[in-house]
């Protein structure tokens, strides 16, 4: 070998296996977590469609060795309710939209400018350039911009007609927020560049131009070894997320602990919390097969898994009293799970068919009291989902 | 993604992927599995990323520089810990190598698997990718001048894996 052209052919002569990348499960998992990261896809219409009775039920797991199941399960379900979805169209390519706790502020960005999504209109809020991730009940707004030449971000907060860009952490250029909570906090993680260094942090609402790095469980290494972020903060400031594949639960900044798991699982995340449960999935052991999970954090007892068996794993949100969201899964047929477990179809738009048949959907955030969700189609249409959900 | 952006992405993908797969696995020296990762993460985040990316000058180099930033990343533990490719169980040929064949080739593999893995990505940046000088430097976030060195470097170190040796040869745990 003397010259380059040689070294290339020896390099394209190399007898390589053949791959075993699927181009199918790049797309299912990109979706996802753009979803979870805010940057899936958006009619003034208005259907009243019945949320098709129960789907398919499904076996609520008591892990063994865990405090088991909440009270409400099986026929103490509350009855289904009933939905309506209101279909916003806007022009150019929106963000899904976001609500807060109370319902009040239904949040997205539109044109690049995170907007008021209010009586089918959306309405920018002057200089809040970027997208939206999540909105909290004063009106508060978390996003970020796109970093210029890079795949990365960086984090922001809008409040009082004023957008604040957030600290970075010391040798990490960037900047992705994820949650919010009433107080302000914002959670989210700093990435270098290769993308999956990333350190889980927390933006303190009483200390701004602050950032704190949460620290690392023990045995877990240091911060910026592994894909690790904060992912959910209640109001009490319990920090929810992923360190290196397992889920954790941070209190403030203290040390984090590991979120249990029932035998015969390994590998979990936790997506988001609200009150005192957080929501996620975990993965089989030795299987492909991944499950949502809740999990009931209490300080006095203990840390408790509830797995749900059967229901679909890519959850979005939840509620303080158990009621969640998924994004839509690979035929984008976002559900809600009830507290017991029961697996609802989100109605769509008229029109609006899962995959393949039509662009289907995706569901992103769900208010305190279960009565607002909020999603998107496929082409980008922006939903509001109205429940007569009890709470 | 709309409908048509997606079509576009997977023929895209689709047309790319024995190259990308080509460039991860000599970026991996030889290891499938984790150039399998490597290119699963690569066309997963060029999903998520595809407005922009499909807007950019140059295509492939912009996913050239995706495929090289993942592989320098040795850490990825999440993926690899919560396996969810569909093939996690199936069999797997790596253990005997049976692809490392024999000849200059098989030489080769084992000469890239033993340098470090930057002056690897050089390598396969400038020479299986052809990708200029300034370029590599960008994506590798460093000067052009380290790249002029760390090809030079790892060439030599090819060169000599690659010229039969009078005296007993080289191995590859004496590479480096």
């Amino acid at each position: 070998m003397n010259t380059d052209e040689e070294l290339r052919d020896l390099l394209l002569a190399v007898e390589v296996p053949p791959t075993t990348a699927d181009i199918g499960l790049a797309i299912a998992t990109g979706r996802r977590q753009a979803a979870r990261r805010g940057a899936i896809l958006a009619g003034a219409a208005a259907a009243l469609v019945v949320a098709g009775g129960t789907a398919y039920a499904l076996g609520a797991t008591a892990p063994d060795g865990h405090r088991g199941a909440p009270a409400a399960q099986g026929p103490q379900d509350p009855p289904i309710a009933a939905c309506a979805v209101d279909t916003i169209q806007v022009p150019g390519a929106p963000g899904t939209p976001v609500v807060d706790p109370s319902g009040r502020y239904v949040v997205g960005s539109v044109g690049g400018i995170a907007s008021r999504i209010t009586d089918g209109q959306a309405v920018a809020y002057p200089g809040a350039t970027g997208e939206v991730v999540a909105v909290n009940v004063d009106g508060v707004i978390a996003g970020y911009d796109d970093a210029v030449g890079s795949t990365h971000q960086l984090a922001w907060t809008y409040r009082d007609g004023a957008k604040t860009m957030l600290p970075k952490l010391p040798g990490y250029p960037f900047t992705t927020p994820t949650a919010l909570n009433a107080r302000g906090d914002v959670v989210g993680y700093a990435s270098g560049e290769a993308g999956d260094d990333n350190v889980p942090v927390l933006w303190p609402a009483d200390r701004p131009g602050t950032v704190v790095a949460l620290p690392m469980p023990p045995g877990f290494g240091t911060p910026g070894t592994g894909g690790s972020h904060a992912s959910g903060v209640s109001d009490d400031g319990i920090i929810v997320g992923v360190v290196r594949g397992a889920a954790v639960r941070w209190v403030h900044e203290g040390s984090p602990a590991l979120l249990p798991l029932p035998a015969g699982y390994e590998g979990a995340e936790a997506v988001a919390v609200r009150g005192t449960i957080a929501y996620g999935w975990a993965a089989v052991t030795g299987g492909n097969r991944v499950v949502p999970v809740r999990w009931f954090l209490s300080s006095a007892a203990g840390d408790s898994a509830f797995v749900m068996e059967g229901a679909p794993s890519d959850i979005a949100d939840g509620t303080p009293t158990g009621w969640s969201i998924t994004i839509g899964g690979d035929l984008r047929e976002p559900v809600r799970l009830s507290p017991g477990g029961t697996v609802q179809r989100l109605p769509l738009p008229p029109g609006v068919r899962p995959l393949p048949a039509g662009p289907g959907a995706g569901a992103r955030s769900i208010s305190d009291d279960g009565r607002t969700v909020t999603g998107s189609t496929g082409d980008r249409r922006l939903l509001i989902w109205h429940c007569d959900t009890p709470s | 993604m709309r409908g048509d952006s997606e079509a576009d992405y997977t023929t895209y993908v689709s047309a790319r992927l024995t190259a990308l797969h080509r460039a991860a696995y000599l970026l991996c020296g030889g290891d499938q599995d984790r150039a399998d990762d490597v290119v699963q993460v690569t066309i997963t985040k060029l999903y998520r990323h595809w407005r922009r990316a499909s807007g950019a000058e140059n295509l492939d180099a912009y996913v050239h520089r995706m495929l090289v930033r993942t592989y320098i990343d040795e850490k990825r533990r999440l993926w690899s810990r919560v396996r969810l490719l569909p093939h996690a169980d199936d069999e797997r040929p790596g253990a005997d190598r049976p692809y490392d064949a024999a000849d200059d080739r098989g030489v080769l593999i084992a000469a890239l698997r033993g340098l470090p893995p930057r002056q690897r990505a050089v390598i396969v940046l400038r020479f299986l990718l052809d990708r200029p000088v300034e370029e590599v430097a960008e994506t590798l976030g460093c000067s052009a001048g380290t790249v002029k060195s760390q090809s030079s470097r790892g060439l030599a170190e090819l060169r000599a894996a690659l010229t039969p040796a009078p005296a007993p040869a080289k191995t590859i745990g004496t590479l480096r």
